[in-house]
């Protein structure tokens, strides 16, 4: 059968060098429009999942942000410590318990072949686990070993055992039963000579959680605490700590946090079934965050308002913290982008409707032919149109490769740097519409020519 | 049944001096009949394509009527909306023009399909494929117009012409870029096909030898009312 539609197909066809250049405009901007719907999509998705499971971050006092990204998305340093007393309140103060549901501490610092290391308790996969996204079982409570675990068992609190992310045993090569020595510093501050010389052994592997999660490992705080360079550094802190406080207003401070005298603490000692007899005393003991799930909303500004009206730490909401970054930081750069690809979009929009003028005057008397042969101006504007149709939707789902061979670079970098992402080859609601767009604004631009088409004289053309 | 002719006129802008126009047709009459068979002859620039774009309804003629009578009711050509003279030359007309131009981009048999398609009629293969046959281009059905002879190509808008089973057919210099034998060859398969669908034929020629084969030869230097051609 001989439809309208076939017949604009090999029209274009026809014309094919014309129609290719015109096809890659509109790959080019289709294929932009592609690309940055995804990252805004990923980008959303990034900071809804960031901050699930828990409400409130505690830190050392300084930028809310830095704190934020450091816990969520390990892109910061940690740039201080708050003491292990300070959590310790939170967890066993009656006054706190009104407000805090639960607290997990954390100390970061160290990496492993490049993963960072957390240390923690338990807890943590208590608490994240059961919040991660599809495909990951809730972990109920850390008493059961850890829910969210994909192999092997989870680490004993005090031991020097460790679990690994999702990705941990792909990236390092670390598998259950291995053992690892830390190294200090995250990120680009790894200084590869500088290895600890506590060993670590792996026990568990945890199931994707698709946040950074999935590729850090995580030891105990008391094994964190008993590799030697961490147990002189915080002894030399709090000798600091208290040298500023000075020593009259030390003894009588009260904080809990005056050294033991300035003799090293006992060097930590691990028995033969993996427990750690730390020598650091526990005024000594420092976090670098403390993850803290509140009982509601106003327990939470509760927190919020007394943690920071205090000295020791301070308390940020990541969801708003996030907000705050989506509304002055991504919203406008989304905006920026949005605009940028409507204007390639009708910049290639606008190409089409050249291409179909031009190739309404170039065929004038294919077209005179068809009015002569009984074609309406109706059916002659349907079919210009349509071709310029043709034209968009072969440009955008050109485009649509470019975009998502782009978004492979993209997703590895979140997967590296920020955890989750999407797989980078599956289509999305972002590929359908701007396919759909692309079609309909090149129809729409081939109207004019179409009109044009219509109201030419065929007698001229044809006599 | 037949198309009727009420004083036509037409002009149009001399190109020496744009504001003043030349009267180029101030036809009288003219009554074709079904079945008829007529050469209209005249030289160069006599009007001979514009009076054939006027009964077809594909030029609007400055005064006069073009009534088409071909079973039904009467229609007033040039009195009626595009869109229906459109789909009444669609369905009643079938036309040849100069140089007869085909769609690049489909073969030989789409082509003639073309004509019924643009109509909102269904696609009729077999009595294309028949056309194809009659004019001698069987094995020329899948071909594309680049890959034709200009003779067959005019032979393919031919059988376009004729897919639609017209009751009128207007055929402009058909033998223009063909040598003698192609010209009579074309007309000797063209005129008993029309014949066979009892169509009227209006052929616009100077060639004595199409207006031998067409038989009947219309002057429009006859019908015009004094002027000089």
């Amino acid at each position: 059968m001989l439809s309208l539609l076939a017949v604009a197909w090999r029209r274009v066809w026809q014309r094919r060098t014309s129609t290719l250049l015109t096809a890659t405009s509109v790959a080019l901007s289709a294929g932009l429009a592609v690309l940055l719907l995804l990252v805004r999509t990923q980008g959303l998705q990034l900071l809804a999942h960031g901050p699930r499971g828990f409400d409130l971050i505690i830190g050392p006092k300084g930028s809310g942000i830095d704190l934020t990204l450091t816990t969520l998305f390990h892109l910061e340093s940690a740039t201080g410590t708050i003491s292990w007393s300070f959590y310790d309140s939170l967890q066993h103060d009656p006054s706190w318990h009104g407000a805090v549901a639960q607290a997990v501490p954390l100390a970061v610092g160290d990496s492993v072949d490049g993963c960072d290391l957390i240390a923690t308790t338990p807890d943590l996969f208590a608490v994240v686990g059961g919040a991660s996204p599809a495909g990951v079982r809730p972990a109920p409570s850390a008493a059961d070993g850890g829910g969210a675990l994909a192999a092997g068992e989870m680490m004993r609190d005090g031991t020097i055992q460790a679990v690994v992310g999702a990705e941990v045993p792909r990236l390092t090569g670390l598998e259950i039963g291995a053992s690892f020595r830390p190294t200090h510093g995250t990120g680009d501050g790894i200084d590869p000579n500088e290895v600890h010389q506590r060993s670590f052994t792996i026990v568990g592997v945890l199931a994707p959680t698709g946040t950074v999660f999935d590729r850090c490992v995580f030891v105990t705080l008391a094994g964190f605490w008993s590799i030697d360079e961490h147990e002189r550094g915080l002894h030399d802190q709090a000798l600091v700590r208290a040298a500023a406080a000075g020593s009259a207003s030390a003894g009588a401070s009260g904080s809990g946090e005056v050294p033991d005298g300035d003799q090293d603490p006992p060097p930590s000692r691990v028995a033969a079934d993996g427990t750690v007899q730390l020598g650091l005393p526990v005024t000594e003991r420092r976090l670098s965050m403390i993850l803290v799930r509140s009982r509601g909303e106003f327990s939470a500004q509760s927190i919020l308002y007394r943690v920071n009206s205090g000295d020791q730490a301070m308390a940020v909401n990541p969801t708003l913290i996030l907000a705050g970054l989506s509304r002055t930081l991504l919203a406008p750069a989304l905006r920026l982008g949005a605009a940028l690809v409507a204007l390639v979009l009708s910049m290639a929009t606008l190409g089409v409707l050249l291409s179909s003028y031009h190739a309404v005057h170039a065929q004038a008397l294919e077209l005179a032919t068809l009015r002569a042969l009984g074609a309406s101006r109706r059916w002659l504007l349907t079919l210009i149109s349509s071709e310029a149709a043709l034209c968009g939707l072969l440009g955008a789902v050109c485009g649509l490769v470019p975009a998502h061979l782009l978004m492979a670079v993209v997703e590895w970098w979140m997967r590296a740097r920020l955890g989750g992402g999407a797989p980078w080859w599956q289509p999305g609601w972002p590929d359908l519409l701007v396919v759909l767009l692309a079609g309909a604004a090149a129809a729409l631009a081939g109207l004019v020519p179409g009109y044009v088409a219509g109201r030419q004289m065929v007698a001229e053309q044809l006599c | 049944m037949s198309v009727a002719l009420t004083a036509i006129r037409k002009s149009y802008a001399a190109p020496d001096a744009p504001r003043t126009r030349r009267l180029i047709l101030d036809l009288p009459a003219l009554r074709l009949g079904s079945g008829e068979q007529v050469a209209l002859t005249g030289p160069s620039g006599s009007g001979k394509s514009t009076l054939l774009h006027i009964i077809a309804g594909t030029l609007e003629p400055d005064a006069g009527t073009v009534v088409h009578d071909w079973g039904g009711q009467p229609f007033p050509m040039t009195a009626s909306r595009p869109a229906l003279c459109d789909r009444y030359r669609g369905r009643h007309i079938g036309c040849v023009f100069q140089g007869s131009p085909l769609l690049a981009g489909l073969n030989a048999r789409d082509n003639v399909l073309l004509a019924l398609t643009v109509t909102g009629r269904v696609a009729d293969r077999r009595w294309a494929d028949e056309l194809l046959e009659a004019l001698g281009l069987a094995q020329r059905a899948h071909h594309l117009p680049s890959q034709l002879s200009p003779g067959q190509r005019v032979r393919v808008a031919c059988a376009r012409a004729l897919v639609g089973r017209p009751q009128l057919l207007l055929v402009d210099e058909p033998t223009a870029a063909l040598d003698h034998a192609s010209a009579g060859l074309l007309l000797d398969l063209l005129l008993p096909l029309a014949a066979q669908l009892r169509a009227c034929v209006l052929v616009i020629t100077h060639d004595p030898a199409v207006v031998a084969r067409v038989g009947r030869e219309l002057p429009l230097a006859t019908l015009q009312r004094g002027l000089a051609c």
